[in-house]
């Protein structure tokens, strides 16, 4: 069978369509996306609810005990909603020019792929600088207001303690990837495939 | 009132290129829910896609381009078992059964086997579109796209002998 042969057919074949109505169309076109992106959106939508409810917990506790303001881990939650903020906006914007359809469809690939994967290293970024961070202020802050409560840590080896910290950094930079490629790693290596037989 | 204008603007567009919408739901989905599913998010992301549609290019390679979009990379292929459309909404959605021709059947089935890339391929060019025209839309060079399409009809060729 040659695709040429069958041209004519597959252009006649148009003909047995009955057509839906304009109505149908306006009310289809108005229906929620089930995309990829708009999934994406949604996953990202449910976890920025978590930031106005901490900052309603850091100025709640900063009103109730002033002297809390001066404590270190004041500043390390301050700067966990500060980090968990930079990534839902750098979110929002790669996931706006993930959005558009109307681009070639190789360009278009080639643009998800790049967003999806800036969107891991915000995601990886975002979780090792909470690590980080926490360990600093751990280090840093020994026997500073709440790092008092954590007298027994001090107590163990510093290299233990360093080791764990590492062993933290690592674990979450593996659970940030597999966490992300458990919801899209499907949808992107599609992408992927789609985009090899492209080049 | 402008809303509703454009609304019906769009609607009176897509009307003119429906049947091309159904066959490229026809060639990248495989249960008739899947084709209404596609078809559904067609119209979303070409209704979101709207505004930035200037007139450059001819709106039937534009929706191409939408279409072919949501169809290879904008939508999940895991989807929910719940219905996303209302039982309504779909009923009164025209009939796009598979065709009668037993040829045109087998070669359904055969170009169903082909990547998303090779499907768009084969389809626009069913379509009689221009090498320049699946340029615009698909963003592989014309020099490339005679190159595959000539592996594609090869390809074709095998499945449909198999």
């Amino acid at each position: 069978m040659e695709l040429d042969d069958l041209k004519a057919t597959w252009k006649n074949s148009t003909s047995n369509h009955t057509s839906t109505s304009k109505n149908k169309i306006m009310e289809l076109s108005q229906q929620k996306s089930y995309g990829p992106v708009a999934a994406l959106k949604t996953a990202l939508g449910k976890q920025v609810m978590i930031i106005p409810f901490l900052i309603v917990v850091l100025i709640v506790q900063a009103l109730r005990k002033p002297d809390l303001q001066a404590d270190p881990f004041f500043g390390l939650f301050a700067g966990i909603i500060v980090l968990a903020s930079a990534f839902f906006v750098s979110a929002y914007f790669i996931l706006g020019n993930m959005s558009r359809s109307d681009a070639p469809v190789a360009d278009r690939l080639k643009s998800q792929v790049r967003s999806l994967g800036q969107l891991l290293w915000c995601y990886r970024l975002v979780s090792l600088a909470g690590v980080v961070m926490l360990a600093v202020f751990l280090e840093v802050f020994k026997g500073v207001g709440t790092a008092r409560l954590m007298e027994p840590w001090y107590e163990i080896d510093s290299w233990l303690r360093w080791g764990t910290y590492a062993v933290l950094l690592i674990i979450v930079f593996i659970l940030s990837r597999s966490r992300f490629h458990k919801d899209f790693g499907k949808h992107l290596d599609e992408i992927r495939q789609n985009l090899s037989a492209i080049e | 009132m402008a809303d509703q204008q454009r609304k019906e603007a769009f609607a009176e567009q897509i009307a003119g290129n429906e049947a091309l919408i159904w066959k490229i739901c026809h060639l990248y989905g495989n249960t008739p829910e899947d084709r209404q599913d596609l078809f559904q998010e067609i119209m979303v992301q070409t209704w979101q896609s709207f505004d930035q549609f200037r007139g450059e290019a001819k709106f039937s390679t534009w929706v191409y381009q939408v279409a072919l979009n949501t169809a290879i990379s904008g939508i999940r292929k895991k989807r929910r078992s719940i219905t996303i459309m209302p039982q309504e909404v779909m009923s009164d959605m025209a009939d796009h059964s598979p065709p009668d021709d037993e040829q045109l059947q087998m070669l359904h089935k055969a170009i169903r086997q082909l990547n998303g890339i090779e499907k768009a391929l084969t389809l626009l060019y069913l379509e009689d579109r221009s090498y320049r025209e699946m340029e615009a839309i698909l963003g592989i060079s014309e020099a490339t796209l005679r190159v595959k399409m000539n592996r594609v009809k090869e390809k074709l060729r095998k499945l449909t002998k198999a």
